[in-house]
């Protein structure tokens, strides 16, 4: 090996061992701060230690000449608040001492950073001594939990497709989803991911409809990263600014521009010839990923107005494959030569129904060329954003802000399917706007006020790329394609509009700064989801597709024949109150007080049958208003340096309710039926004829009715608020120890507990009352009587449902309850400039009755996966038989180390090593043992192998995955290999005992800068993500245990002669495979360039 | 085959961390010790309880109410039984007093199942077509059931077809062919699944498009399967007179080859257009030719004399519209009047 190249190798090497990092400040807590500035604080002393009041310390910003002041107390301490993040130059003078200066004081937001003097007394000198890159400080002035992630991070770090997921999984109490690899919805301590508050400069910057971040969570980014100055993971945050949320809060934090004319372009690229094969070994096809970004700023009066400007896009076209009938015939192809002859007559065959298919769709149903809707299409994920920011000094006592953020996002052709190809795909828009102005003022010299308002508005509307009926057939017995059909995307339309307004204001009363303030947000909601809502046209074959004779056609419709809507107000208000108290200069207490307020929408108008039927109160809206949450925390510098610090807290927080539950009311304030039209021509409940020719394209002829009923058929389905409906609550306590030791080492551990009720849940008010329970299967409740159960199929609503003049009544509940643990280690040193390592280790323990975040009342009623006493009953903590169990948000162990060193020839090299535990599942039955109607929704009781109750006769349905053969020995084998269900033999199992496997990954980041001249500069990069996978295929693999493959018993019979229901044994339990085919998971490599100018 | 585990296996070092992090987390628990008062929740418990009542009579007039100058009458002494629904537990059972009335107090809300047990001993060849029936009880009131007993429950006239000959059946249907079309004492009637003729009917001038409901024993003439001895219930009611389908004369024969006289088309309206040919008459039948094939034309009792033999002229072609009957094997198309014969061009 070359000395060159060793050179290279070596600190690379060293590197993948370590893993290079960047120091994420995970230390501090919280501020009183607040959500947009930081604060200084110190103590100015002599030489000897004596404090020293009525000295001068006066903090300037180095970019902006920003500056603010404040006086020394007889304890020779000062604060200065309501400082812009950035770097500042911090003067204490005192008549008598000699003035000193530290430059590079960092102030970060919602922290208190400490500066403290000890001032010579002057001499014959009198000029001013300077203190340079000062080390940064453990924040002295939080109780709570918050890890930071700097500009710098954000630049240099690797983030494919500066996607800012990246950078918030970098707190090891994030639990990001591993099959969902961009923004959207973040569990903290394995919270509900809806249970996160998301802000941007201190405002809302949530989706509050689905409990996402704005822009939800298909886009990458719905801000331009270049304008983001930091981002924090805030777990406890206990200044009574931060309110909604139960689980954390994530702030992004924006900047402005400075003295210094500045811009810079940036542009990467990716594309299949820098992917590795998926971890199934395909080769990646034709698919690129372009994204560019640009940023210009300065001042436009020096010292006083300053603009920044950024936008970021991405151009992002993917190759999507569906079925044609060349597929077939090379399949058929391959078939032959395997000596398959029975699968390549079955491929031919195929092949031929396909082009009859195609055929019928041109002659009877008016599709022009309808072969040119299957093979390959392409998929677009585009998004371009930009952000403009103003801030103007306007005097020494009032600073303005404003800046508005603007993204459009285009996800086009997404969602198809093989058999569907490209009409059943569907094309998914975002549009959001958001402005927000700041005024900071200093009223008095100890009186501060800073005020917010956000105007804020998202639209997404979702179509499908056909809105005609699905049809679907049989293009051979064993075959189904289908065409058309947008299902959920039937005209689908969302749109959340906000107006809030945040005043906070402080007041400094020496030992005491007492903060009053108030926020409130207005939001109006339109939402026109209509769930199975273009219809679906079943063909038993290409004969009766051509003869325009369907078996059968469903919809979903509203009783009226109207459009489902729900538009409807929310609004959230709060006032609150907090005194921090420096007891002693070394201990400071803060005691808060928050009054929440939420409202949930206008009443729904009464369903009066409901409450004849139910004695259940209807046409309620929660308003929740007695929501007072106490806060406490403290911190104690132990040597007054700021160098060791214990801090402890706890406190009560109101969470958030997804809008959507207010959504699922008030779309079903016109209650929707199933239409549902089986049987021959003639009959009254005949599928409509289908006249596809003659239809409108936008779905307005879709049929609302059976060929031979005037009205819409079925019985009414409601969800309704529970009228004693509560916002979640969540009792947070923290313990944590901070310390800076040797030579730039910072160590910090935090112990987390939570403990959260009334977490929102949704029951089935129409369930029967048991009817029945399964002695032989732990005593499990069943909700059909005998004469109706067939536990291989799901419950019919006649024979599950208490009264039968409705369907499902679905109320919004809030009985789920949650209980969060955890402990997180960081250590972290600078080992010189452009040197550092950074490692953590969290380990986390959640557990609930419901992991239920979003979004259908239906999903909310399937979610807990059942015991012995049914989904009406989830029990609440430690009752195991009932849903308690491992929130499936937790992952238990995460290891999180990032660094960064510089290679020879001045090549910066950054990397980020995640290693973490799987998330957990439940093992299910394949049927519905309970009969609550829902499959996939009990769990199982493990019988020992020779007890299990086994089904001989003939099987119903083609389950090609049932083991065939000696069945009680299979299933001994799969309790001795999988101890997540054989260690609970004889009774139901417990929920969630399966573990996900862990996953660990490394992405890695080289960037070479080359000044030019003036500043300007030219910079490369070359990010390397999963690098583990690039090394070995066997490594760095995403695969998860999928929901078809947690089945772990299918019921196929029952017994009632002897009352046990009789299994077979699917051959695929627990089987592990691929997460995910989008091109983001492998082994792949980014280049990129930027310029500064 | 998997290798799910409850917990996967982390190094040993961080087994050791994890234990001593359990001990501190729990001291740490007891901070949030407050809010451990979790609570059960119990599921929706739906109080409170309402009444089933009803009345149990014979619906001469077929209304579904019970009217004593329709004729109805009361049937007394009956054992009703309220049923869990979809099951055979029993929640209550009593006896209709003399006013044919029950009742139920002090049962649960929901749907339940009224059936009356043993019923044929009790009301001899009556049967309660609306049984098992389903009673919704809501909070605080009575659910009334009217149970009607009628002489036969309506099946379909496809499924009527299939029951053997000079066995009860009932079924309902819109009249095609109106009595005198044909005959006096005859009409055909049709219901989504097929046609059939109605044979004896008393002079009730029924009409084309009264929806009528009919009981008598399946019988048979000439092969072609007819409802005899036929009891109308008297709520006819007019609707719109039945369109006829439109068949070719392959399609007739071709639907008939195996079914024969339960062919869904014999006994419906039937249009076969563009006829090309139109036989020599022999007994009033004469054979008709499309591009398709061939049937018969039968010019049926009344009909013969309102539809003159010299209407049919050679070289012309015809729409022709008529019930399709069946005689020993053959099909035939009766027209009723001489507007169902229609001269149109023939085709080039």
């Amino acid at each position: 090996m070359s000395a060159v190249i060793e050179r290279v190798v070596r600190p690379i090497a060293g590197l993948a061992a370590l893993v290079a990092a960047i120091a994420i400040h995970s230390a501090a807590a919280l501020a009183q701060g607040t959500t947009t500035t930081g604060a200084i604080r110190g103590r100015v002393a002599d030489t000897a230690a004596v404090a020293l009041g009525s000295a001068q310390v006066v903090a300037v910003n180095e970019e902006t000449g920003f500056s603010r002041g404040a006086v020394t107390d007889d304890e020779g301490v000062y604060v200065i608040r309501l400082l812009p993040p950035g770097l500042y130059t911090v003067t204490a003078r005192r008549i008598g001492h000699q003035p000193l200066e530290q430059r590079g004081i960092r102030v970060i937001v919602g922290s208190t950073t400490a500066s403290n003097f000890a001032l010579r007394t002057a001499s014959a000198v009198l000029g001013t001594v300077e203190v340079v890159g000062q080390v940064d400080g453990v924040d002295i002035t939080q109780g709570g939990i918050k890890q930071t992630v700097s500009e710098e991070q954000i630049r240099s770090l690797p983030t494919l497709g500066r996607d800012f997921t990246d950078f918030i999984n970098l707190s090891g109490l994030v639990s990001p989803q591993e099959d969902i690899t961009t923004g959207g919805q973040f569990s903290i301590a394995g919270q509900r991911p809806s249970q996160t508050n998301v802000q941007i400069d201190g405002v809302d910057a949530n989706n509050s409809f689905f409990g996402e971040n704005r822009g939800g969570s298909r886009i990458p980014f719905n801000f331009s990263l270049e304008s983001i100055r930091e981002f924090q993971i805030i777990t406890n945050g206990y200044d009574v600014e931060y309110g909604n949320y139960s689980g954390g809060v994530i702030n992004i934090v924006t900047k402005g521009g400075t003295n210094t004319h500045r811009a810079t372009v940036y542009g990467n690229f990716r594309n299949e010839q820098l992917t590795k094969d998926d971890f199934a070994g395909n080769p990646p096809r034709d698919f690129q990923v372009q994204q560019y970004a640009g940023r210009v700023e300065g001042p436009i009066i020096r010292d006083r107005l300053f603009y920044l400007l950024s936008l970021d896009g991405q151009r992002r076209r993917e190759p999507f494959r569906s079925v044609t009938p060349a597929l077939y015939r090379a399949d058929s192809v391959r078939k032959v030569a395997n000596d398959s002859a029975s699968a390549a007559v079955a491929f031919g065959e195929a092949a031929r129904g396909l082009e009859r298919f195609y055929s019928i769709l041109t002659t009877q149903y008016g599709v022009d060329d309808p072969a040119s809707q299957y093979g390959d299409f392409e998929t677009t994920n585009d998004v371009f954003t930009l952000f403009g920011r103003l801030d103007w000094n306007a005097s020494d006592k009032h600073r303005l802000s404003l800046r508005h953020n603007y993204s459009d996002y285009d996800n086009l052709n997404e969602a198809g399917t093989f058999f569907g190809g490209l009409t059943r795909a569907e094309s998914f828009r975002n549009r959001t706007n958001s402005f927000v102005s700041e005024l900071t003022s200093i009223f008095r010299e100890n009186v501060f006020n800073v005020l917010r308002v956000q105007l804020s508005d998202e639209s997404r509307p979702r179509d499908g790329n056909s809105k005609l009926p699905e049809i679907s057939v049989n293009i051979t017995p064993n075959t189904v394609v289908t065409y058309g059909g947008a299902s959920i995307a039937f005209n689908n339309y969302l749109a959340e509009k906000k107006f809030q307004v945040i005043n906070n204001l402080t007041v400094d009363l020496g030992a005491h700064s007492l903060k009053l303030g108030t926020n409130n947000i207005f939001a109006d909601i339109e939402n026109r989801f209509w769930n199975r809502g273009s219809g679906f046209y079943s063909f038993n074959n290409l004969d009766a597709l051509e003869q325009l004779r369907p078996s059968s056609y469903t919809r979903s419709v509203r009783s009226d024949g109207g459009i489902p809507r729900a538009a409807f107000g929310a609004q959230e208000y709060s006032a609150y109150i907090q005194d921090d108290w420096r007891a002693t200069p070394k201990l400071l207490a803060s005691f808060g007080l928050r009054y929440d307020v939420s409202r949930y929408g206008d009443r729904p108008a009464r369903v009066i049958d409901v409450e004849r039927a139910f004695g259940f109160e209807t046409g309620t809206a929660p308003i929740d208003n007695d929501n007072i949450s106490p806060r406490l925390s403290f911190t104690y510098d132990v040597r007054g340096d700021a160098s060791e610090v214990v801090r402890l807290g706890g406190a009560l927080f109101y969470g958030r309710v997804p809008y959507v539950m207010g959504g699922n009311v008030a779309i079903t304030e016109v209650p929707m039926l199933d239409l549902d039209c089986r049987g021959a021509a003639g009959e009254p409940n005949a599928p409509p004829v289908p006249n596809y020719p003659d239809w409108s394209s936008t779905g307005a002829d879709n049929p609302f009715n059976c060929a031979g009923v005037g009205g819409v058929g079925g019985v009414p389905t409601y969800t309704f608020w529970n009228p004693e409906f509560e916002l979640p609550e969540t009792w947070r306590a923290n313990l944590g120890y901070e310390r800076l030791f040797g030579d730039g080492y910072r160590f910090s551990a935090d112990l987390l507990v939570s403990a959260s009720t009334k977490l929102y849940t949704v029951r089935n008010l129409n369930l029967r009352p048991e009817q029945f329970r399964l002695d032989t299967e732990g005593n499990r409740a069943v909700f059909v009587p005998r004469g109706a159960y067939t536990p291989s199929t799901s419950a019919t609503g006649p024979a599950r449902l208490r009264n039968t003049d409705f369907g499902d009544l679905f109320v919004n509940y809030n009985d789920g309850v949650a209980r969060s643990q955890a402990a997180t280690f960081t250590v972290d040193r600078r080992f010189a400039e452009r040197s550092q390592l950074s490692a953590s280790y969290t380990y986390t323990r959640a557990h609930d009755n419901s992991s239920y975040s979003c979004c259908t009342a239906f999903a909310g009623f399937e979610n807990p996966r059942v015991g012995a006493e049914g989904p009406n009953m989830i029990g609440g903590a430690g009752d195991d038989d009932g849903a308690w169990g491992p929130s499936a948000f937790v992952r238990n162990h995460t290891v999180v180390v990032t660094g960064m060193t510089r290679l020879p020839w001045d090549i910066d090299l950054t990397g980020i090593w995640r290693s973490q535990s799987g998330t957990p599942w439940a093992p299910e039955v394949n049927g519905d043992i309970n009969g609550d109607g829902i499959r996939f929704n009990d769990r199982p009781y493990i019988y020992a192998s020779a007890d299990l109750p086994v089904f001989t006769g003939t099987r119903t349905g083609t389950d090609s995955t049932l083991f065939v053969g000696d069945t009680r020995a299979f299933y001994a084998s799969v309790l001795a290999e999988n101890e997540c269900i054989g260690d609970y033999v004889g009774e139901i199992l417990p929920r969630n005992t399966c573990r996900q496997p862990w996953f660990s990954r490394l992405d890695l980041s080289i960037r070479k800068q080359v000044e030019v001249r003036d500043r300007r500069a030219a910079e490369i990069t070359l990010d390397l993500f999963n690098v583990l996978n690039g090394l070995d295929s066997d490594w760095g693999r995403y695969e998860s245990v999928t929901t078809s493959r947690r089945n772990l018993l299918t019921p196929q019979g029952y017994n009632a002669a002897t009352g046990e229901v009789l299994y077979t044994v699917p051959e695929t339990f627990g089987d592990r495979t691929q997460v995910g085919f989008n091109l983001l998971l492998q082994f792949s490599a980014q280049l990129g360039a930027r310029l500064y100018f | 085959m998997s290798n799910a585990r409850p917990h996967p296996r982390p190094p040993l070092a961080l087994k050791k961390i994890r234990r001593s992090v359990a001990t501190v987390l729990a001291a740490c628990a007891l901070l949030a010790a407050s809010a451990c008062d979790d609570e059960q929740t119990p599921p929706f418990e739906v109080a409170g309880s309402g009444d089933v009542a009803g009345q149990l009579f014979f619906d001469a007039d077929n209304n579904g109410i019970f009217s004593p100058f329709g004729g109805d009458t009361l049937l007394t002494d009956v054992e009703v039984r309220l049923l869990v629904r979809n099951d055979t537990t029993l929640i209550a059972s009593t006896r209709t007093n003399d006013d044919g009335r029950f009742s139920f107090s002090g049962v649960s809300p929901g749907t339940h199942q009224l059936v009356v047990p043993g019923q044929a001993g009790i009301t001899g060849s009556l049967v309660f077509c609306t049984l098992p029936g389903l009673a919704s009880v809501y909070i605080g009131e009575q659910t009334y059931l009217a149970v009607p007993a009628k002489r036969g429950c309506v099946v379909r006239i496809a499924e009527a077809k299939n029951v053997g000959l000079n066995q009860s059946t009932t079924i309902a249907g819109i009249v095609t062919a109106a009595q005198g079309t044909y005959r006096g004492d005859n009409v055909y009637i049709q219901d989504p699944t097929g046609g059939i003729q109605i044979f004896g009917i008393p002079s009730l001038g029924l009409q084309l498009g009264d929806s009528i409901e009919v009981t008598g024993r399946m019988g048979q003439f000439r092969e072609e399967l007819q409802i005899v001895s036929p009891v109308v219930a008297p709520n006819v009611v007019r609707v719109t007179p039945l369109a006829p389908v439109v068949r070719t004369a392959k399609q007739i024969t071709d639907a008939a080859a195996l079914p024969g006289p339960k062919s869904p088309d014999v006994g419906q309206l039937v249009t076969v257009r563009r006829i090309l040919q139109v036989g020599a008459f022999a007994s009033g039948n004469a054979t008709i030719t499309d591009a398709t094939g061939s049937i018969q034309l039968r010019l049926d009792g009344n009909v013969a004399a309102a539809i003159p033999q010299a209407t049919f002229q050679a070289g012309k072609c015809y729409d022709i519209t008529g019930i399709l009957g069946y005689s020993f094997g053959i099909l035939q198309l009766k027209p009723r009047a001489p507007s169902d014969v229609a001269e149109v061009t023939c085709p080039q």
